[in-house]
């Protein structure tokens, strides 16, 4: 009888801890890193004793900060909400709903070759200014069409596709215009940046070659 | 007979409370021991002094070189920033629900003084209750198109989401959305283990915020995102 009783308190024991450290571990979306850590040490760097070099560093470093800040409004490509800003630090000049890089794949089963559609993630630069821009169509257009590759260079380009203007940021990417605004808000494109015409003729004309472009 | 049984149960019941509240104390602590030697030779960082403020402005220069966003809790200003190489590309205002909510010196100073620790990555999040932006079918279409796959275009906007810190901090928000809840289940778990952490010590609160900017913070929150905090002056 004792045995039974000793194990039956057992068991709820063990019952209870099981439960405690579940509800401690349960509920957490995300898997456990293998580094959680950052080089904290790392990030404090001592302060010279005399007072003087210290007011220095204080002042070189406020400089050093200071100076990553774009001294003109820049460009932020929010791709997780699909939204373009054109801002400042501290207030926003043109808030614009885009269509940023579905994040889709293609794979050409023909030759292998494989692309991702998406936007480029970092720090870029406004490199050029197209007004009335022709898309040249790249191979995956034609290949997820199923039609074959035209020969001829001028047999690429389009017209219509990518609106009234166009801001190349580099590697074949743009922020353009689009003939399918009512996509806009969803990622949805091969990794070029559409947006309203309205916002887009702003944003032109707001822009020069050197602006900043920040997308995350 | 039944009577005994249950009375040995609830004390059994009793004593597993009892090692489960040592063991949690034992885990809290833990950090707190193996820094013991360190805090000896570094006492509490004011933060008012020039040290903290060098030290500060030091840690956002090494964080602005990372490829990543970073995220700038700025408690001295009231803003909540996401920075992208020293720039900020994300802000919004902290409208702190005051009534529910620890004051934001206690977070600051349970961020910062420990230790001390001016950056503390993201520990976890958790998402009560949201709504998808797109419709499903909408998408569906799209994607055939598009050749992607429906969850890579499908936004989640949140109703009630909450980040969380080590050290016991942690940071709800709530949107004007009305939404369902992801996991009844899993939302009762968090709930209770935060009710059960609460004693050994914690700073929580909860931060009001447009559901079209909490959009980027919950997607942008992965675990790992350094935090930086700026104390309120």
């Amino acid at each position: 009888m004792k045995k039974v009783l000793l194990f039956v308190i057992l068991s709820i024991f063990v019952l209870a801890v099981g439960a405690g450290v579940y509800i401690l571990k349960a509920g957490r979306d995300i898997p456990e890193p293998k580094e959680l850590t950052l080089p904290i040490d790392a990030l404090r760097p001592n302060l010279p004793v005399d007072s003087k070099l210290a007011k220095k560093e204080i002042q070189k470093a406020e400089k050093e900060l200071a100076a990553l800040k774009p001294a003109k409004p820049y460009i932020v490509i929010d791709t997780h909400s699909n939204k373009v800003f054109l801002r400042t630090e501290d207030s926003v000049i043109i808030e614009a709903t885009a269509s940023t890089g579905s994040g889709g794949e293609y794979v050409d089963s023909a030759t292998g070759r494989k692309w991702i559609f998406n936007t480029p993630r970092g720090v870029f630069k406004v490199e050029s200014k197209i007004p009335h821009p022709w898309w040249r169509k790249p191979d995956w257009a034609y290949l997820e069409e199923g039609e074959s590759i035209p020969k001829d260079q001028g047999d690429r380009l389009d017209p219509n596709m990518m609106g009234d203007y166009a801001l190349g940021f580099g590697d074949g990417y743009f922020i353009h215009g689009t003939i399918y605004e009512r996509l806009l808000g969803v990622g949805v494109t091969h990794g070029c940046v559409r947006i309203g015409s309205d916002q887009l003729e702003v944003l032109y004309k707001k822009s020069p070659i050197g602006t900043q472009i920040y997308i995350f | 007979m039944i009577n005994r049984c249950l009375r040995l149960g609830s004390i059994s019941l009793s004593l597993a409370s009892l090692l489960f509240c040592y063991c949690l104390t034992g885990c809290q602590k833990k950090e707190a021991v193996s820094q013991t030697s360190k805090e000896e030779a570094e006492k509490k960082w004011d933060t008012k002094s020039p040290d903290f403020e060098y030290a500060l402005i030091q840690s956002e220069l090494k964080l602005s070189q990372l490829k990543k966003p970073y995220f700038v809790i700025d408690l001295e200003h009231k803003k909540l920033i996401l920075k992208l190489s020293g720039v900020v590309v994300w802000d919004v205002p902290m409208q702190i629900e005051t009534e529910n909510s620890d004051s934001p010196d206690d977070f600051s100073n349970r961020f910062i003084s420990d230790n001390p620790v001016l950056v503390r990555p993201l520990f976890d999040k958790h998402l009560f209750a949201g709504k998808e932006k797109s419709s499903d079918s909408v998408l569906k279409i799209v994607s055939e198109v598009v050749r992607a796959k429906v969850d890579l275009m499908q936004r989640e906007v949140p109703e009630r989401f909450q980040l969380e810190w080590e050290n016991g901090l942690v940071m709800e928000f709530r949107t004007e959305i009305a939404g369902l809840p992801r996991s009844k289940f899993k939302n009762t778990m968090v709930e209770l283990r935060r009710t059960l952490q609460r004693p050994f010590g914690e700073s929580y609160m909860i931060i009001r915020m447009d559901s079209e900017r909490a959009i980027t913070l919950y997607r942008v929150a992965e675990r790992g995102l350094p935090t930086i905090v700026y104390p309120p002056k």
